[in-house]
This record gives structure tokens, C-alpha cells and sequence, in this order.
């Protein structure tokens, strides 16, 4: 902070001011509290008072507005008031507003004076004061009253050789911003000055007053330094622009030549030449042809601009009748300006030059053309798309921008050029354009002569087609004699399936077209059969299991995606019988797909795994279903992927899903946990197991009595309902209908097992999830059930509500407990979580009732 | 207040022209060669996304990088050199000049273009002088402190024909771009609704008054904000963190609303206008360092009916109409109904200019062709104002009447007192 000679003038005015300030104050009052409190305030210390007193400037009826300004006045000038004190309530001075105690018609009637507001003489204290001119400045600045502007103008008047040149500039910037039209006389001077800045300031003051007198000013300081200079000629645009905004073009526009001389400064040059097209005064059309010959690039450059921002359409197109009369480079300056100006009128000037002997002329023009081309620019486009060069590439990027009435009927017919290439690039661009429109000539081209035609045809039908052209695709790939070309058409079928809105209809044409087909065509027929997955579908699919080795392969094929489980003891039949490795790998595949899908629980989940661990073929399958176990929370798992520990192919993962299995079974039976894992530690199959194993081991402490894994249902939302209002809404899960739910495994990563983040596995605002698990407990006892959620958690022991809080918080272990009684046996845990917004989590943990470990349960989904 | 480069080592002398064949051109690089470019902030932004975005650019060449700090000079300075330093046989010089004085950079006859990264106080300043001096500029969002500063320079970059980047990739992000094609060609029907959420704001408490670092200008970070010591704002120095101080800029409401706000101009077809009215509440610190709202809620009426509720939250944006809604969040895309996500807009119907290799490609094409860029500076300027006035009402806690043509609130000269500020001097416009 800077400290000067004139401060201790300044304090002294204050001194007194404050002497007068105490003896007028009224007795100090409750409200003045919070003013008194912050005199002594200073930077690096709280804020509070600050914010009190602030609060009360905010909430302060129009009646009050005269008691607080007397407040923040008198705080001001008080004797004690800190720098800091005085620089906010300069801030709080610029918000408060207080109307005239002298009635306007009064002050008209009997001619008095305008008062100078109490907070404008206060001010004015400052306005000279190094530390705080600033702060003054900002209340003053924006203050509507001509006592501010009669102030800053006998401010200005009242300065010394001497004067701080930081203060001058503040004063000079703000009688700117004001515009006040009356300090134009007291600014010239200041132009004079010997400090540039001090003169930069009065000539940016000038520009921003901006009156003819202002204008006139700045025409007398024909010789300054060029920087200055330039300053000046800134500030007379200003003067001009404000001719033009009221109205007054010939004026502006005659300023606006002036300062386009070619001797001012280049970028001068550019705005007033700019300013001139706008006035309309001048002919347009021979202003852009004279910059474009201009040899300053700058002003040639602002021709393509100016083409975009004026409004004069048949001066423009008189320009573009003259573009052959330019250098080629001004030619690409033109036609970009025309193209960015978007009248489709310009675009036969731009088809003439697309046949310029000049090639940059020539891409330009195409490029042009791609934004106001038409239909009638179509020819251009589909004769250069092929070319490997600019022109070729320009064209190709044209062809999927190019619009207008016609553009894609033009682009459809010309499928018949005689160029294979550009009937493949057509087929293409129809695609991305999704001209749905050409499908039949889209169609035809699937007979196209040319083998990269035809598939691109296919594709395009794939992307495009629906309903009506679904049977002629159907058709043709009974037709496509080679493997590749129908498995494209293949794919095709699949997107189109997807789209098809009679689904009974699709399903008829495909198995009347198996029934005929031949095997080849078969092949690639029976693998759609999944996308529509009802039991018409699977029958068509199981009949192919007895044909030949590539239609078996085909249909077990399709039976492995199916989308439901429904072919899923076939699939387990195939994969033991079948002798094909391809088939039986497909089969078991499919089938342990579809256990994760049908499985209600871990225990049919394991049972299913091991069953299907009995019929892998090689250890590559096995190490797949390795990877499946290590998710499934039981011992049992544990015993099946321990006993892979001695396979040296399959040691490291079998190790690994043990660790996963230690550790998602540790608040069940820790000793188990702590067995395998020191177990691995003792003999790993890898070091990164080992170090697995004995960072699980660190924290397996943690793990005791928490839930780690769980079976998820949803999400569920309602439209119009968000997280909180979702938190009392019913779901399938709480109903009693609640066996057609799909719940699916899910656990904890990470540092916190126990953390079940929805975000990660979900996303999503707005919504609820629900998780369930199974306490197994050895006798009837008594638990405490710890609870954490983000947002908030309804809990039910066996169907019963035991607790629920609509909380918003992020989740912590133990955030709630319920005391809550296991029965011997199972027992059901169902949680509902919640979520508005941001992260969403959950866990929970069984404890004894006095905090201590719970023994004799066991928990698994 | 003009100083020189700090003079280190021979290379950091004062600016070095840079022989033209050491650029591969004739005197200033030609814009369809290279365009050259300096660099004004070099802080965490200026560098990872500018610096780094722009240096790899065929067609762009760095030549000056300047900083209040001189830490971060000499270390994009050296991001610089190492860059360019195995470039050699492609003519590239490894040169790089470095300032502490934006002034420096703008005046340099040799440069096209300017990059600003600096804080939201400091963008106008540079950028209306670099303008003045004929350069182009890409500058970072928010644009400026307040409306009037957005104002003058939106007239300065237009009076003087030049090409003016805001830095935001929203607008050639897909998701983005897909749903207000899909809103603007009536695809959700007629719009009535657009939700934005923007991130919470943050707290920090007091900090004591520290020396100011040896290598860092503190008074010219200050520039044209009230006075204040200088003290650790949170991280790094004073970087990053003042933006939650309403002395520098407008909080998350600016930060972010110059994003997310923007997406909602954008699909309103309201680009170059803005709202007729505004309330709304903000949690504003009563104490500590930051004083700008953690916790808030904007709500906006357009004349065309359209409503915009911006508040606190995880971001986002959601168009409501009355056939459907559209929904983004940074990377996603979801809506109502579901067949909206592969809609394609046909050649007949509203494109919107887009470049999804990013907005510093977006400027360097646009240096050449001096057509708009995809976010030009009125359309800066106007998404800026959306926040700055969201900023007022909630300050003076009451309804607002917004006239956007004007750019002033409607009959209230209390709250048409916060368009503008006072300058600290030596700094004016």
C-alpha cells in the first residue's frame, strides 16, 4: 500500500470531520453495534462483523436507507476506521441508495440547487487519498447524482503538477466512464501532459464522452507520440460510432474516412474502413474490391469479414460478379466471405469459379459451395469427390454439408454414375446424411457390378432400413453367392431387426427364408434369431442343432446369445455331448453366461459354476470360470478355485479369485479368510499375488461383521419424483410381488470393501436401488445393524421396516444403528437407498449389541 | 509500470525477433503458413490445456510466453523449448522469449495472435489491448468481471475486425452439440424448461498476510481489483483459487456457468440476447477467504418463454420440451424418447457450428478464413452476462428486470450499479 505526503492532510480532514461526526451522532444505539465492531478491522482478520453489517444494508426497508447511510458515513470518517474499515465501506456505500430529501418539484418550483448527496461530500474526502482514491472511485462511479460528476470535474480542476499520476488516471478514467460531457474542456490539458499514461487516460476519456465537442478536441492533437497517436484515432472511432448510433451517418462517415488514411496505423485503418461500410454511404461493393487489392493483408482479410456482417445483399453480389477480376489470393478471401455471408444467391459466381484455372480459387469455391450450394452444386461435388487431391477432398467433406431443396434427391439419382468409386462415396455420404429417402436406389445398388459397392450398399440399407426394405434384405441374402458379402448383410439384418416395429412379422420372413435357404445361407440367417428371443425364435434355432457341422456350429452359436436363459439346459446337454471343440466351447460359454443371469442367489450361482467347471473342455475355459468364482462370497467357491493352487497354468488366477473370495467372506468366517490368505503368503504363485494376499491380510480386521457382498436390484425412478420424494415410493423389491426382479451380485473395491458405490456401478441423480443379503445365525440373538448411506437408507429384517432415514450426507460406516433381533437360521436383509444427486453409496455392519464382534453368523447374498 | 523481461540468461533478454528463416517465412509469418502466436498467463490452464493444445498445431508457433509469476514463466518457457527443440529440421525455432508484463506480448509487431489464461479480473484488460494493437485472440472464460467490461470489449474486438476465441470446449463436444441441434430443430417438441447445474462452490478460511513471493508481481496481479495483502489463497501461491472471490470473479457461477449457462444459450437460440428477468438465493461465506456462493439457485425467464433454472450441484444441463427432454452431463448423453440418441438432423434443418477437434483448432482456422469462431466474443460476452446478472440478484436479494438489449435492468438503478467498476488505477479501458 502507498503511503504520500497529501495522506496527513486527509487524515486531518477527517479528524475533524469525525469531531463534527461524534458531537451531531445520536447516542449510540443496538443497530450502530455492528458499525462500531468493525472500525477497527483489518485484513487477515474474520469477516463476520463485515458480513453483519452488510446483511443489514441488504435487508434495510427504503426508510431505513437514510440511517444507514448516515451510519456507513459516519464510519467512514470516523478518526479510528482502519484503511480496511474504509475500503468495504466504500463497497457498501456503492450498493446503499437514497433518494433526495428535497422534493424535485420543490427544487424546479423555487430553482434551488441540486444537494450534494451526504455520501458524495464523505466521499470526496478520499478522492484525493493514495489509499483509497480507488475504493472512493468505486462507490462514486456508478452513483447517478451530477454532484458526483460536478465533484470529479473540481477534483480534476484542483490537481498540481505535483498530483500523484496514479490518482490523476483514476479521476480522468472515471469522469470517462461517466461520460461527462461538461469535463471535455478540463481533459484537453491533460492530452498535453508529459506522462503518456496520464495522456492516454484524457484521450481514452475523450472517447468515451464521445460528443462532437469531445470529437473537435481530439481533431486539435494532430501531432502526438505514434503510440499516443493511435490512442486519439481509437477515441475518434468512439466519437464517429456515436455519430452513426444516433443517426447521423454522413458525419460518421466522413470521420471514419479521415481515419483511414493510409499514413494512420494499419489496424486503424481496418476499423475505420469498417466502420465506413456499415454507414452505408459509400458503394459497398467497390469498398470490398478496392480492400481485396489493398497490398496490407490486414485490410484485404477485412473484406471476407465484412462480407459476412453487412446486410446490403446486391452489393454483395455485385462484388461477387467481380470476383474474376481479383488476384487469385484475394479471389479465396472473397469467396470465403461470400460462403460465411450464407446467401445462396452468391453460389453461381462460386459454381463459375469452381472451374478457375487457379487451383486454390478452385477448393475455395467447392468449399464455398458446401454451405450455399444447392442442388444445382451437386455435379461439381460428385465430379471431384474421386480425386485424391485438395479439390477431392474439399468435394467429400462438401458432400455431407452440402444443403438445400433437391440436394438429397440429386445425390440419390446420381447412384447410376458410371465411376464405382464415387457410387461407393454416394452410398456413404447417403448413409450419414440418413436419407432414408434413397433406399431403393440404395437397394439396387446391392446389385451393383462392383464388390465395394455392394457392401457398402449392405451397410447402408444396415444403417437406414426398416420394415419395408427388412424382406427385400431378407431376399437378397439368399442371393449374395459369397461368404463375406452375407455375413455384411448379416450384420445389416441384425441393426435392422433392432429397428423393427412388427417383430411377429420379421420373425416370419426369417424362418420362412431358413426353411428355404441353403445351408450356406442358413448360417448367416440362424444368428439373427436371438434379436427377436421368443419361443418361435428358439425353435427355429434348436432345429438347426441337427444339421450339418456349420449349421450346428451356427445354432449354438445363436443359443449362446439368446437373451434370456431359456436355451440353457440345452446349452449345458450340448456342452457335455458335443464332440466339435468349437461347439462345445460356444455351449458352455453361453451357459455360463446365463447362470449369472438365472441365479437367485450365490448358492445356485456356485452350483452352477462348479457344474459347469466339471464340463470345461481345457484350462482356458477353466481359468474363465476361475474368474466367475472369485465373485461368488461362499467357501465352497473358496474349496473349488483352491484346488487349481497346484496347476501351474492356472495357479495365479486360482490365487487371485482366492483373495477376492478371502476377502468378500471375511466379516462372515475370518478365520477362513486369514487361513487362505496366509496360506498364499506362504506359497504364492506370483509375487503380485503375495502382495495381494498380504494387503488383504492388513486390513482383513476391518472386514469383521461387515456385508461385502450383496445382490442389487435396479435402479427404479418415477418421472417428476426426485431422490427425496423417491425415498417413500414403493418399488417391486418391498411389494410382495417380488420374485420377477433381476438381482445381480455386487461388491465392495478398493480400501473399502464394504463400500458399495452406485455411482461406479450406476451413475445417475434422481433414482433408488435396492441391495439384499442373508444372515445365517446359529440361535436366536440380539445385533446391532450399522447403516451408511449417501443419500439416505430404508432397511427390513424378514419383510419387517426396522429403520429409515431420508438423510442427505456422504456415507460412513455405523452413520446409524438399529438394535434388531436374528432369528435362528436365515434371515433377510433388504436395504433402500436413495439418491438425489452427486455420489451415491452404502454399507452396513452386524455388530453384537455392545459394539463387540457378533458371533455364530454367517453372511451371504 | 512497463519492466523487462527478467534477464536471467541470454535467452530471456528483452523480446528477440526471431530471424524469418528461423520461422520459415518472410518477415511476420503469413496466416496461411504459420501463425504465431504469445502467450499471456502460463499458469495450470494456460498450460495444460492452451500451451499444449496449441504446440503441437502445424501451423501455429509460439513465440513469447508472460507471467506476473515468474516460476510459471520459466516453466512454460522450457515446455516450450523442449517442444520445439527436436522440431529444428522442420525450420521451427526452439526460441522463446519471456515477459512479466502483458504489454510486452501485445506490442510485439511479430505476433498474430495472443492466448490469454489469466485470472477472470485480467481478461479484458489484454485482450481489448492486443485488439487494438491488430491482434487476434483466444481468450479464457469467463470473459470478463463484469457486464460492461464484456461490452467494451465485444465493440473493441468487432470495430477492429478481429477474430476472438472464448476457450470452451463445450461446443465441440457431442453430446453438447447434439442436443441443441435437437432442441433447436424441435425435436423435444416446444421448449419450456432448461435445468443447468453447476458445481458447489468452496470455503476457505482466513489467511494471514504473508510477504509477497520474491518472483511474483503482486500488484500487477491485482491489476484494475481493490487492494488487498497478499496470502496464500488455497494452493499454489495466489493462483487458481481466486475465483471464488467475488473481487476477481463471480464463483462457480462464472467459472462454470460460462460452460454449462452457455450450452443453455445455445440451444435456446438466445446466443446473442439474453433473459428478461432473474431471482434467485445464494449461500454466500459471511466468512473467510472466498465470498462468492457455495450453494445457489438462479432462476431466469426469457421472452420467449423459456425458463432457465441454474443451481448448485453435480453439472449438468437439461432441456425440457413439450415432447421430450434431453439431458447431458460432461461426457453423457440421455433423453425422452430414447430414439433421440441416433436422431439425425437433416441438411434442411439447423446446423450449428461446431469443430470437434477443439476450440484452439477452431481459432487457428478461423485466423485464416476470418470467419466467426464457434464461440466469438458477443456470444462470450452474453453467456458471461447471464451469470454476472444471476450473480446480482442473488446479491441484492430480489427479482430483477433484465433488458438485453439495453444491457441494463429495467428502471433499477440500484442494481445497474453493479454492471460496472471502478478501475484501480493506472488501469482504464
Amino acid at each position: 500500500m502507498r503511503y504520500h505526503t497529501n495522506r496527513l492532510t486527509c487524515c486531518v480532514m477527517v479528524l475533524i470531520l469525525t469531531a463534527i461526526t461524534v458531537i451531531q451522532s445520536p447516542a449510540t444505539d443496538e443497530k450502530s453495534a455492528p458499525y462500531d465492531a468493525i472500525l477497527n478491522y483489518e485484513y487477515g482478520q474474520s469477516r463476520l462483523a463485515l458480513s453483519e453489517v452488510e446483511e443489514a444494508v441488504r435487508v434495510a426497508p427504503p426508510a431505513e436507507a437514510l440511517i444507514i447511510e448516515q451510519r456507513l458515513i459516519d464510519t467512514l470518517t470516523h478518526y479510528q476506521a482502519t484503511d480496511a474499515c474504509r475500503q468495504f465501506v466504500c463497497r457498501m456505500l456503492r450498493r446503499n441508495t437514497t433518494t433526495p430529501t428535497e422534493p424535485t418539484w420543490r427544487r424546479l418550483l423555487f430553482f434551488l440547487p441540486s444537494p450534494t448527496p451526504p455520501r458524495v461530500k464523505a466521499l470526496a474526502h478520499f478522492i484525493d487519498d493514495p489509499t483509497l482514491s480507488h475504493m472512493a472511485l468505486f462507490a462514486l462511479q456508478e452513483m447517478p447524482s451530477p454532484a458526483v460528476d460536478k465533484l470529479l470535474r473540481k477534483t480534476l480542476a484542483d490537481m498540481t503538477p505535483e498530483t500523484e499520476p496514479a490518482l490523476l488516471i483514476g479521476i480522468i478514467g472515471a469522469i470517462g466512464q461517466r461520460g461527462d460531457g461538461k469535463a471535455v474542456k478540463l481533459l484537453a490539458p491533460f492530452v498535453e501532459s508529459e506522462n503518456p499514461d496520464i495522456a492516454r487516460a484524457a484521450l481514452q476519456a475523450l472517447g468515451h464522452i464521445a460528443t462532437p465537442k469531445a470529437a473537435k478536441t481530439l481533431e486539435r492533437f494532430q501531432v502526438l507520440p505514434m503510440a499516443l497517436n493511435q490512442v486519439r484515432l481509437e477515441s475518434w472511432l468512439r466519437c464517429a460510432d456515436a455519430r452513426a448510433d444516433k443517426g447521423d451517418l454522413k458525419t460518421a462517415a466522413a470521420m471514419y474516412m479521415h481515419a483511414s488514411k493510409d499514413y494512420y496505423p494499419i489496424q486503424i485503418q481496418v476499423a475505420a474502413h469498417r466502420g465506413l461500410a456499415h454507414t452505408g454511404r459509400v458503394d459497398t461493393a467497390q469498398l470490398l474490391v478496392d480492400l481485396l487489392e489493398e497490398e496490407e493483408r490486414d485490410l484485404r482479410l477485412l473484406a471476407a469479414k465484412l462480407l459476412s456482417e453487412i446486410t446490403d445483399d446486391a452489393a454483395a453480389l455485385d462484388f461477387a460478379a467481380r470476383l474474376p477480376e481479383l488476384s487469385p489470393e484475394s479471389q479465396v478471401i472473397g469467396i470465403r466471405g461470400l460462403a460465411a455471408r450464407g446467401d445462396r444467391n452468391a453460389s453461381l459466381y462460386l459454381i463459375s469459379a469452381a472451374s478457375s484455372q487457379y487451383s486454390d480459387v478452385r477448393v475455395a469455391a467447392v468449399m464455398g459451395l458446401a454451405e450455399i450450394g444447392g442442388a444445382r452444386a451437386v455435379p461439381i461435388f460428385i465430379n471431384a469427390c474421386s480425386k485424391p487431391d485438395a479439390l477431392g477432398q474439399a468435394a467429400r467433406t462438401g458432400l455431407y454439408r452440402l444443403s438445400g431443396y433437391g440436394v438429397d434427391k440429386a445425390l440419390a439419382n446420381a447412384l447410376v454414375h458410371p465411376d464405382a468409386q464415387i457410387r461407393a462415396i454416394l452410398l456413404d455420404v447417403l448413409t450419414a446424411r440418413g436419407i432414408t429417402d434413397a433406399l431403393p436406389e440404395i437397394l439396387d445398388a446391392c446389385g451393383d457390378g462392383d464388390a465395394r459397392v455392394r457392401e457398402t450398399a449392405y451397410k447402408a440399407l444396415g444403417a437406414l432400413a426398416g420394415d419395408d426394405f427388412y424382406p427385400a434384405m431378407i431376399e437378397s441374402i439368399l442371393e449374395i453367392p459369397t461368404p463375406t458379402e452375407r455375413e455384411t448383410m448379416q450384420t445389416a439384418l441384425a441393426s435392422v431387426v433392432g429397428r423393427l416395429t412388427n417383430q411377429e412379422r420379421g420373425l416370419r420372413l426369417l424362418t420362412q427364408a431358413i426353411r428355404r435357404a441353403d445351408d450356406a445361407a442358413k448360417v448367416n440367417l440362424i444368428p439373427l434369431l436371438p434379436r427377436f428371443g421368443t419361443q418361435a425364435a428358439l425353435n427355429a434355432a434348436l432345429s438347426g442343432l441337427s444339421g450339418s457341422d456349420a449349421l450346428r456350429t451356427a445354432s449354438i452359436r445363436a443359443l449362446a446369445d439368446w437373451p434370456t436363459p431359456a436355451p440353457m439346459q440345452t446349452l449345458r446337454e450340448t456342452a457335455e455331448k458335443e464332440t466339435q471343440l468349437t461347439g462345445k466351447v460356444l455351449a458352455l460359454r453361453g451357459y455360463v453366461r446365463m447362470i449369472g443371469q438365472s441365479a437367485q442367489n450365490t448358492d445356485e450361482r456356485l452350483k452352477g459354476y462348479l457344474e459347469a467347471m466339471s464340463l470345461a473342455p481345457n484350462d482356458g475355459e477353466r481359468r474363465g470360470i476361475i474368474s466367475l468364482l472369485a465373485n461368488v462370497p461362499d467357501s465352497k467357491a473358496l474349496e473349488s478355485v483352491k484346488r487349481y493352487w497346484d496347476n501351474e497354468a492356472l495357479a495365479i488366477d486360482a490365487q487371485s479369485a482366492s483373495v477376492r473370495i478371502a476377502v468378500a467372506t471375511a466379516g462372515a468366517d475370518p478365520k477362513m479368510a486369514r487361513d487362505t490368505l496366509n496360506a498364499i503368503i506362504a506359497k504364492p504363485a506370483s509375487p503380485a499375488v503375495k502382495v495381494q494376499a498380504q494387503e488383504a491380510l492388513n486390513k482383513l480386521d476391518q472386514y469383521r461383521n461387515c456385508v461385502v457382498s450383496w445382490m442389487m436390484a435396479g435402479p427404479f425412478a418415477e418421472d417428476g419424483k426426485d431422490g427425496a420424494a423417491l425415498f417413500d415410493i414403493p418399488f417391486a423389491p418391498e411389494t410382495s410381488d417380488a420374485r420377477d426382479i433381476q438381482w445381480n451380485l455386487v461388491s465392495g473395491a478398493g480400501d473399502q470393501p464394504w463400500m458399495i458405490d452406485f455411482g461406479r456401478l450406476i451413475g445417475g441423480e434422481n433414482k433408488v436401488v435396492y441391495l439384499q443379503t442373508r444372515i445365517i445365525s446359529d440361535s436366536v440373538q440380539p445385533a446391532r445393524l450399522e447403516l451408511g448411506s449417501d443419500d439416505g437408507v430404508k432397511a427390513w429384517l424378514n419383510g419387517k421396516l426396522v429403520h429409515a432415514n431420508n438423510a442427505s450426507r456422504p456415507a460412513e460406516l455405523g452413520q446409524d444403528a438399529v438394535d434388531v433381533t436374528l432369528k435362528a437360521g436365515e434371515n433377510t436383509l433388504l436395504l433402500k437407498i436413495n439418491q438425489g444427486g452427486g455420489n451415491w453409496a452404502a454399507c452396513a455392519r452386524l455388530r453384537a449389541t455392545d459394539g463387540s464382534a457378533l458371533e455364530g453368523v454367517t453372511i451371504k447374498p | 509500470m512497463i519492466r523487462l523481461a527478467t534477464a536471467t540468461a541470454a535467452s530471456m533478454a528483452a523480446p528477440v525477433i526471431i530471424p524469418a528463416s528461423a520461422r520459415g517465412a518472410e518477415g511476420r509469418a503469413a496466416p496461411s503458413e504459420r501463425i504465431t502466436l504469445g502467450f499471456i498467463g502460463v499458469g495450470s490452464h494456460g498450460v495444460s490445456m492452451n500451451l499444449n493444445s496449441f504446440l503441437p498445431q502445424p501451423d501455429a508457433q509460439v513465440l513469447m510466453v508472460c507471467d506476473v509469476d515468474g516460476n510459471r514463466v520459466k516453466a512454460a518457457a522450457e515446455r516450450v523449448r523442449s517442444h520445439y527443440a527436436g522440431q529444428n529440421a522442420s525450420g521451427r525455432a526452439a526460441l522463446i522469449d519471456m515477459g512479466r508484463d502483458f504489454r510486452e506480448v501485445i506490442t510485439r509487431p511479430d505476433l498474430d495472435g495472443v492466448v490469454i489464461s489469466t485470472p477472470d479480473h485480467w481478461h479484458v484488460i489484454p485482450a481489448v489491448l492486443a485488439a487494438r494493437e491488430g491482434k487476434d485472440v483466444f481468450c479464457e472464460k469467463p470473459l470478463s468481471l463484469t457486464v460492461q467490461e464484456g461490452r467494451i470489449l465485444s465493440d473493441t474486438i468487432n470495430r477492429y475486425g478481429r477474430v476472438f476465441q472464448t476457450a470452451s470446449e463445450n461446443r465441440s463436444k457431442w453430446n453438447f452439440l447434439h442436443a441443441c441441434e435437437l432442441v433447436r430443430n424441435g425435436r423435444i417438441g416446444k421448449l419450456h424448461t432448461i435445468r443447468t447445474v453447476l458445481p458447489q462452490g468452496f470455503r476457505l478460511p482466513i489467511q494471514p498476510e504473508l510477504p509477497v513471493p520474491e518472483d511474483l508481481d503482486w500488484d500487477m496481479w491485482l491489476g484494475q481489483a481493490p487492494w488487498r495483502p497478499y496470502c496464500n489463497w488455497g494452493m499454489e501461491r495466489c493462483h487458481y483459487q481466486w475465483r471464488w472471490n467475488l473481487d476477481f470473479s463471480g464463483g462457480q457461477l462464472t467459472d462454470w456457468g460460462a460452460h454449462i449457462n452457455d450450452v443453455a444459450q445455445w440451444g435456446n437460440d438466445t446466443e446473442y440476447t439474453g433473459p428478461v428477468s432473474v431471482e434467485g438465493w445464494g449461500d454466500f461465506p459471511p466468512d473467510g477467504l472466498y465470498n462468492a456462493a457455495v450453494d445457489f439457485e438462479v432462476s431466469y425467464e426469457y421472452a420467449n418463454g423459456v425458463r432457465l433454472i441454474c443451481k448448485s450441484g453435480t453439472p449438468g444441463i437439461r432441456f425440457e420440451g413439450s415432447a421430450g427432454w434431453i439431458e447431458c452431463k460432461w461426457d453423457s448423453f440421455a433423453c425422452h424418447p430414447e430414439s433421440l440418441q441416433t436422431e439425425k438432423i437433416g441438411p434442411e434443418e439447423i446446423h450449428l457450428r461446431t469443430c470437434p477437434e477443439r476450440e484452439q483448432r477452431d481459432f487457428l482456422n478461423c485466423v485464416k478464413s476470418r470467419a466467426k469462431t464457434y464461440y466469438p466474443v458477443e456470444v462470450g460476452h452474453r453467456s458471461v452476462s447471464v451469470c454476472h446478472i444471476g450473480n446480482i440478484a442473488m446479491k441484492l436479494g430480489r427479482k430483477l428486470h433484465w433488458d438485453p438489449d439495453r444491457e441494463r435492468f429495467v428502471n433499477d438503478p440500484e442494481a445497474d450499479r453493479y454492471l460496472s467498476r471502478a478501475m484501480r488505477e493506472p488501469w482504464t479501458l
